[in-house]
């Protein structure tokens, strides 16, 4: 398992800091320290802080599907074949009800550990999968810096931000919202950050060695990075080894499902606590121009099976881990000809987890009636900023959140405790 | 020819470092023939004017990989017409692109070109398989190709305003009636004078005002055509740029204002750092950027007096193997100077689509870059802990064909050792790292590899029927992993 060298958790940032006077702590962000002559890898930072784990639904989810506005007649007239029936809704208070599929996570609603917010978005309206993406990952409008908030985020809590802080599993191309100067990784696993020949221990060793010897030697940029390569293997071939011991506490994640193998591997992580503060997943497919009803059950089902399945598996970690669902944009109201749904706007938000005051639903609801509606989409009452600047708020006080989201008229709903 | 070889050598000649810098640089790898042709021109200079005089260059193999994708050639109509009917979808023809445009960086004679579309694709960049764009994105790849070596303002005015650039920047919305900046902004902002120059939203508006008028269909038959009816008709003020823009028909004052910005200072400044960062370094010098950028605007933006003037400024040699390889450069590298080459490409194991996925695996896939702002062209950007180690692997991967890709061409292993032997251990990981690096092996190189395989540096093999598949793999990853292998 993991374990601090020197048996000091709490004493992370004071070592980093004479890491770096030393000129050891390189700016790949790999902390590497001296124990006698020999240079090894340490884990350090607070192992056990509060974690965000931000699920992007890529494709626009249709919120009105997940979170249904029952009370509506225009959410009813708008889809003929398309629309949930109240009866069939779970968890329904007098507005809304959510989308049966979300069955797996209905303990996690009655113990009050998620919940549902409405009516949530851009300050404007962006219809185009690229730059809405792009610009809620950005979140900093009118700003060329062209940095993730994720990015900001991590650099606001940590003068000298480990690689291990912000962290998108899933895929090995950085997202916007980790984009910036602070380093950051993104993988699929941790077992494809091995060294070569990793299942041969005493040929890896050799080979380890000849590019110890040569990139310690070489220096510069390209020997740093090596020399922190090797130490960063060895971090994650121990998070592997805790990924690798599998789901824990009989939680079972769907088979094929992207999703599930990215938040398996998330709870790996952050069970090994080697300090990850921020995790970017992705959940592709939302994107329901045809076929909505049958589509959007299945997204929908994916969705509760793995984070209820996460959750399980984190076991007592689940106490400091915060959920937040993000979508590009939220759908049309009425259905297409194809009995689907059209780009939109409003969307439904899901919160998770530590903090989060669950079991209800939070939304300054707009309506859908005729004068309400902004271009025939669900309006955006409540600034998706405002909603991660709540989160940041509670979890991670020590972050100036003005930093993270510049600009951002903060509007609070109240659904974190 | 193979008498001729420069590998039939014990220890090859290795090139001046001079030269050896310019194929570094200007080239996607160093291959026996590229290092014969930089050996056989009188100067590094000379080698450089004839590829850039690209066309006079006979290139069939880079011709001939449009061929393995017959779907390129459909007519925007009818691409959009397959993906309506489901036979194919965006990301198919997006996917076909993108294998294209690697297959060409591996196989083309033609490097400085490829080099250079390279980098203008990367500067005026729209990604591969995007659903406004796709229908019309090999169409544009053919006008960046068109000019990469020729005047910049003439490759402004064929890009900006090309269907591929209408959809994926929404241009094709943009009417008088209702107007979308975002290519009037990114204009500024990205392809000319860059933030700094200063200019406010005003500025903004007027460059979306004047860009009005050229539709595309999109989603109906990706149809493009020019409309005087949608174009807004108004005096312009955009910084120091002014028109009455009085006609009805826009086009005239578009390319006046495009001339304007492709001849401005701060372009000519932006232009020349980014060409620096690509081609010298990270942070290069003033004096670099300013001798640049002085070449570019006393030639009106001519290419390749603007790169002659980069390459002859002392910075430029004086900058040797202080870049690192991105992950595509890296495997396109790494397959010219193994002597891979993609044959076709009909089936998912065939080596021109693995090399999309072996760069993915490092963190960059060609074309995938999802931003207005292409690629990152800072080394430090792909100099990451995570990606050393997977670029550690992946060349393993690669010298062996672990990957089993087919519609492969590899030369047979006696073609690419010397004719005399026996050799040691010792003198085989010294040839291999002139023929793949360019350079004799260090020490600690050839100690490595011994070390690996398990016998002393002085180890004699006898032929090279001796030399194993796996002793073969060995040696040349552990080349390609030293510390030179990773940059160029």
């Amino acid at each position: 398992m993991i374990h601090d060298d020197c048996g000091c958790d709490d004493y992370g940032v004071s070592r980093r800091s004479l890491l770096k006077a030393a000129g050891l702590a390189s700016m790949a962000g790999v902390a590497t320290s001296m124990v006698g002559d020999v240079l090894t890898s340490t884990v350090y930072g607070a192992g056990d802080a509060n974690v965000l784990v931000v699920v992007s639904l890529r494709g626009g989810a249709d919120g009105l599907s997940m979170i249904v506005p029952h009370a509506e007649p225009a959410y009813y007239s708008a889809r003929p074949t398309t629309g949930i029936e109240r009866s069939r809704l779970q968890d329904a208070d007098d507005t809304f009800g959510l989308h049966p599929a979300f069955a797996p996570l209905g303990s996690l609603w009655q113990q009050g550990r998620l919940a549902g917010l409405h009516a949530v978005g851009m300050a404007t309206p962006n219809r185009s999968h690229f730059d809405a993406m792009e610009l809620i990952e950005d979140a900093d409008p009118g700003s060329s810096a062209r940095v993730g908030w994720i990015n900001r985020m991590i650099a606001g809590l940590a003068a000298s931000p480990d690689v291990f802080d912000g962290i998108q599993i899933g895929s090995t191309i950085t997202p916007t919202a980790l984009a910036g100067k602070a380093p950051t990784l993104s993988t699929v696993e941790f077992g494809d950050l091995a060294l070569p020949f990793r299942s041969d221990a005493v040929l890896k060793e050799r080979v380890r060695s000849g590019l110890a010897r040569q990139y310690s030697a070489y220096g510069g940029q390209i020997g740093a990075a090596g020399v922190n390569a090797l130490a960063l293997a060895e971090r994650a071939a121990m998070i592997d080894s805790t990924v690798g011991d599998g789901p824990q506490g009989g939680a079972v994640y769907p088979k094929y499902s992207s999703l599930g193998s990215a938040l398996r591997t998330t709870a790996g992580l952050i069970r090994s606590k080697v300090g990850v503060k921020a995790v970017a997943v992705d959940a592709g497919g939302w994107d329901h121009h045809v076929d909505l009803r049958w589509r959007v059950d299945d997204s929908i089902k994916d969705l509760a099976q793995c984070l209820a399945a996460f959750f399980l598996d984190l076991g007592a970690d689940a106490g400091r881990v915060t959920v937040v669902t993000m979508s590009e944009f939220g759908r049309r109201l009425q259905e297409n000809g194809s009995a689907g749904v059209d780009h939109g706007y409003g969307n439904a938000v899901l919160a998770l987890g530590a903090g989060v005051k669950g079991g209800q639903y939070y939304s300054r609801w707009p309506g859908l009636g005729i004068g309400k509606q902004v271009d025939g989409d669900l309006a955006v009452t409540t600034d998706y900023r405002s909603v991660l600047t709540e989160i940041l708020r509670s979890r991670f006080p020590a972050v100036d959140t003005s930093k993270v989201f510049p600009g951002v008229s903060y509007d609070p709903l109240g659904f974190m405790g | 020819m193979s008498s001729a070889r420069m590998s039939a050598s014990v220890a090859p000649a290795v090139l001046p470092s001079s030269r050896q810098h310019v194929g570094n640089r200007f080239t996607f790898g160093v291959s026996e023939q590229v290092a014969t042709e930089l050996r056989a021109a009188s100067s590094w200079s000379s080698w450089l004017e004839k590829q850039m005089a690209w066309s006079r260059i006979s290139d069939p193999r880079a011709t001939a990989v449009a061929g393995w994708y017959p779907r390129l050639a459909d007519s925007p109509a009818a691409a959009w017409n397959r993906v309506k009917t489901q036979q194919r979808s965006a990301w198919d023809y997006g996917f076909d692109f993108s294998c294209y445009t690697m297959a060409r960086k591996i196989v083309a004679r033609r490097q400085v070109h490829e080099v250079m579309t390279d980098f203008w694709s990367n500067l005026l960049y729209i990604p591969a398989g995007e659903d406004r764009s796709f229908p019309w994105r090999f169409s544009y790849d053919q006008v960046i190709r068109k000019h990469a070596l020729g005047s910049y303002r003439a490759m402004l005015r064929a890009a900006v305003v090309h269907p591929a650039m209408s959809g994926w920047l929404n241009n094709s919305s943009n009417t008088k009636d209702g107007i979308n900046e975002n290519l009037g902004r990114e204009l500024l902002e990205l392809y000319t004078v860059g933030r700094p120059a200063g200019y406010d939203e005003n500025d903004v508006k007027s460059s979306a005002r004047l860009l009005t008028g050229f539709r595309v269909r999109v989603f109906e038959d990706f149809a493009a055509s020019y409309s005087p009816d949608d174009h807004y008709v108004g005096p312009i003020s955009v910084l120091g740029f002014r028109h009455s823009n009085s006609a009805k028909d826009g086009r005239a004052a578009v390319n006046a204002y495009l001339d304007y910005l492709a001849r401005h200072p701060s372009t000519a400044y932006r232009i020349a750092k980014r060409l620096c960062v690509r081609f010298v370094s990270d942070t290069p010098s003033s004096s670099i950027v300013s001798a640049v950028q002085k070449a570019y605007r006393r030639s009106d933006t001519d290419i390749r007096a603007t790169l002659r003037a980069m390459v002859r400024h002392p910075d430029f040699q004086a900058s040797k193997r202080k870049k690192v390889r991105t992950p595509i450069e890296d495997v396109v590298n790494a397959a010219r100077v193994l002597g891979m080459r993609p044959t076709d490409s009909t089936r998912g194991s065939s080596f021109a689509q693995h090399v999309i996925w072996m760069s993915n695996s490092m963190g960059q896939r060609q074309f995938e870059w999802p931003r207005p702002d292409g690629f990152p062209e800072t080394s430090s950007t792909w100099t990451s802990p995570a990606r050393v180690l997977r670029t550690w692997d992946m060349h393993y991967n690669l010298a062996g064909n672990w990957w089993g890709s087919t519609e492969l061409s590899r030369p047979a292993v006696k073609n690419l050792l010397p004719t005399r032997w026996p050799l040691t251990i010792g003198q085989i990981v010294d040839h291999q790292s002139r023929m793949l690096l360019g350079r004799p092996a260090t020490t600690a190189l050839r100690q490595s590899v011994a070390n690996a395989l398990d016998v002393p540096v002085t180890f004699q093999v006898a032929s090279v029927a001796a030399v194993t598949d796996w002793r073969w793999t060995v040696v040349r990853g552990a080349v390609l992993n030293a510390p030179e292998g990773m940059l160029r």
